[in-house]
């Protein structure tokens, strides 16, 4: 049995930890969970006649987080699925989440339809998203 | 009975369109819309992370993780140990952060001498 130990760095490894430590870094990835918070939208809709209508809100807030695989395409690890919870009241209600890289650019978008308990869990493992890049989610719900 | 069959037809006509009967009064309604955006950040730089790793006739058995970011303690944490190709060799199962250092089990038993990589995600907390 033999055990390898690395200092307080990857870099300081021991000379046998060394010759993958860059990559080991490069790997490393973090992105927390957030709280997407519902905001107001314009809406445009066509209409016969002449009325009013009121844009209401099913839930105040949208929690999303995050499940990752990893991908030897990327390679490292990409995001799987992002979970969305928001509320009963939002049940059957058709969402759409975004995530977003560099410069807010999209980098992939799921859209479905909220189950009974208003959550979904949209999937991304066929958009090969690597976690590492994403830095904002947008969701939208409508219905 | 003329007068049967006329009722009979106005009473069809009425219920094949009706939106005929409706075409005055127009009641607009709106669904629901709401959307918002989020800022998805790191838990903590993870540049000073040490990795080390304990081997058994040269398969890794576990992984040993140390300066962990105290920010990301309660997020889940993947491991995933690869070769030069990035074609996975074994893997941490997905855990929960729990200390700035911690130990895991690999599964997989990749060959220690096979490993040229190792990639770490953080979801959360």
């Amino acid at each position: 049995m033999s055990r390898h130990a690395s200092h307080k760095s990857i870099r300081a490894g021991l000379p046998s930890l060394g010759r993958f430590a860059l990559p080991a870094v490069t790997g490393l990835v973090v992105f927390g969970a957030v709280t997407a918070f519902a905001a107001s939208l314009s809406v445009s809709s066509k209409s016969l006649g002449a009325g009013n209508a009121t844009v209401s809100s099913c839930n105040a807030s949208a929690a999303v987080t995050y499940n990752t695989a990893y991908s030897s395409t990327v390679p490292g690890y990409k995001v799987s699925t992002a979970p969305v919870t928001t509320a009963a009241a939002c049940n059957g209600l058709a969402y759409k989440v975004t995530l977003t890289g560099a410069g807010n650019a999209s980098l992939a978008e799921v859209s479905g339809t909220l189950d009974a308990s208003g959550n979904a869990s949209p999937d991304f493992s066929t958009n090969n998203i690597s976690a590492a890049t994403v830095t904002g989610v947008s969701v939208t719900i409508t219905g | 009975m003329r007068r049967r069959v006329i009722v009979a037809l106005l009473a069809v006509t009425s219920l094949a369109i009706p939106s005929l009967a409706a075409a005055r009064g127009v009641t607009v309604t709106s669904k629901h819309t709401t959307g918002g955006f989020a800022a998805v950040s790191s838990c903590g730089s993870l540049a000073g992370i040490g990795v080390a790793w304990l081997s058994t006739a040269n398969a890794v058995t576990s992984v040993t993780l140390s300066s962990i970011p105290a920010g990301c303690v309660g997020g889940i944490l993947s491991i995933t140990l690869a070769s030069s190709s990035n074609t996975s060799l074994g893997s941490v199962a997905a855990t929960s952060v729990t200390a700035t250092s911690q130990t895991l089990s690999v599964s997989g038993s990749p060959t220690a001498t096979s490993v040229a990589k190792v990639f770490v995600a953080v979801s959360g907390p």
